[in-house]
């Protein structure tokens, strides 16, 4: 069976959100994908103890797990070799691997793509826990409480829950603007044609990297952006950089805004285009 | 804010500030609702950040975006860098 959609995922001393974000993805867990729809490719960015394949046969995956040669403090290297693995006509770029997919995101993504020739699937942002996590460590929040929170939901049971225990990121609902998608979809000659993430990026976790390749995603000529509704990704709090205590989170993204300005002439701004809104439970599309 | 303060005119200030933001969002910069919240036209928390970066790259002094935060329009954003010292009245 020839994979219908590549996941491309990039981890850094992550043994501990690893395995739920690929049980996330897995047959078993996910909706409609059974072995081989979905090709997973992680690729670890220099950790001291990097995942290994046999460690996750268990899930039933398409799995693929690399350790990049020459990690850097920026995942995009890692992450553009990732891309360059993926087998699939369909492409998603998580550049945080410590992110678990809801049930039907794949299936979601899939669709939507469907419904345009130059898609840009773009899903929601979410953080686990009571706040987003440049706040809620304020509040005591770490992966022990996070633990307990995916224990008291049972999780994996039902992964829909994870929006009960979860924070969006998205500012001003479905179609208020947009940063960035943590886990956005192209096709294998819309990435091509993209050029992948910028290697001009070299902050610590990427600074702006993924901004950028979705601003430049949704700027590709005829490209539609596809918004999906009903389905996430769920960021496991990690100590990662952008997801640190408030001020480390602004501090990142300050810096990041000076980078994209020197690189880019222009300031970093927000995706504004309502694009169109893809319902992953009644499989409609607004258009409006 | 920190650093070695650059003399900067109030009125440059806001202009910058008022041709930033319509740089970024499609209003119209004459007249600009100078005295209005930030959100109150799209502008969110992140792009005031993302400002604040910006503003440090063209003015060469540091700043925290927080102060941003206190008073969150063009005129306020003036007078608290007034006070900071960074801008000339």
């Amino acid at each position: 069976m020839n994979p219908e959609v590549s996941v491309v995922l990039v981890c850094y001393e992550m043994n501990r959100e690893i395995p739920r974000t690929l049980r996330s993805l897995a047959p078993a867990y996910q909706r409609d994908c059974p072995t081989g729809r979905i090709q997973v490719i992680l690729i670890d960015n220099g950790s001291a103890e990097p995942p290994r394949r046999e460690e996750f046969e268990y899930l039933g995956l398409d799995l693929t797990v690399q350790s990049w040669p020459e990690p850097t403090r920026s995942p995009v290297a890692a992450l553009n070799h990732g891309l360059s693995l993926a087998a699939a006509p369909l492409i998603g770029a998580w550049i945080d691997g410590a992110r678990m997919a809801s049930p039907g995101l794949i299936d979601a993504c899939i669709r939507a793509a469907r419904l345009h020739p130059r898609p840009v699937v773009s899903t929601p942002n979410y953080h686990l826990g009571p706040a987003l996590q440049y706040f809620s460590p304020d509040s005591g929040y770490d992966q022990t409480e996070e633990d307990r929170l995916l224990e008291s939901i049972g999780w994996p049971e039902d992964g829909y829950r994870l929006f009960e225990i979860s924070t969006s990121d998205m500012r001003g609902g479905d179609r208020g603007p947009l940063l960035e998608s943590n886990a956005f979809f192209m096709t294998r000659e819309m990435w091509d044609e993209h050029g992948g993430f910028d290697p001009a990026f070299t902050g610590p976790g990427g600074g702006i990297a993924n901004p950028d390749a979705f601003i430049r995603a949704c700027e590709l000529p005829g490209a539609q952006l596809i918004r999906v509704r009903g389905e996430a990704t769920f960021h496991q709090y990690h100590g990662g950089v952008s997801t640190s205590p408030r001020y480390g989170a602004e501090t990142v993204l300050k810096r990041g805004g000076k980078e994209y300005f020197r690189l880019r002439r222009k300031p970093l701004g927000l995706v504004r285009t309502p694009g169109w809104l893809f319902d992953s439970v009644t499989g409609t599309v607004d258009k409006d | 804010m920190t650093g070695e303060a650059a003399s900067i005119e109030a009125s440059a200030m806001k202009d910058w500030i008022v041709n930033y933001i319509t740089s970024v969002l499609d209003i119209p910069a004459d007249p600009f609702p100078l005295a209005d919240p930030f959100d109150s036209y799209g502008f969110d928390s992140a792009e005031l950040v993302i400002m604040a970066g910006v503003m440090e790259e063209d003015f060469g002094v540091e700043i925290d975006p927080r102060l941003l935060f206190e008073t969150p329009s063009v005129d306020g954003v003036v007078e608290t860098f007034q006070k900071a010292g960074l801008v000339t009245a």
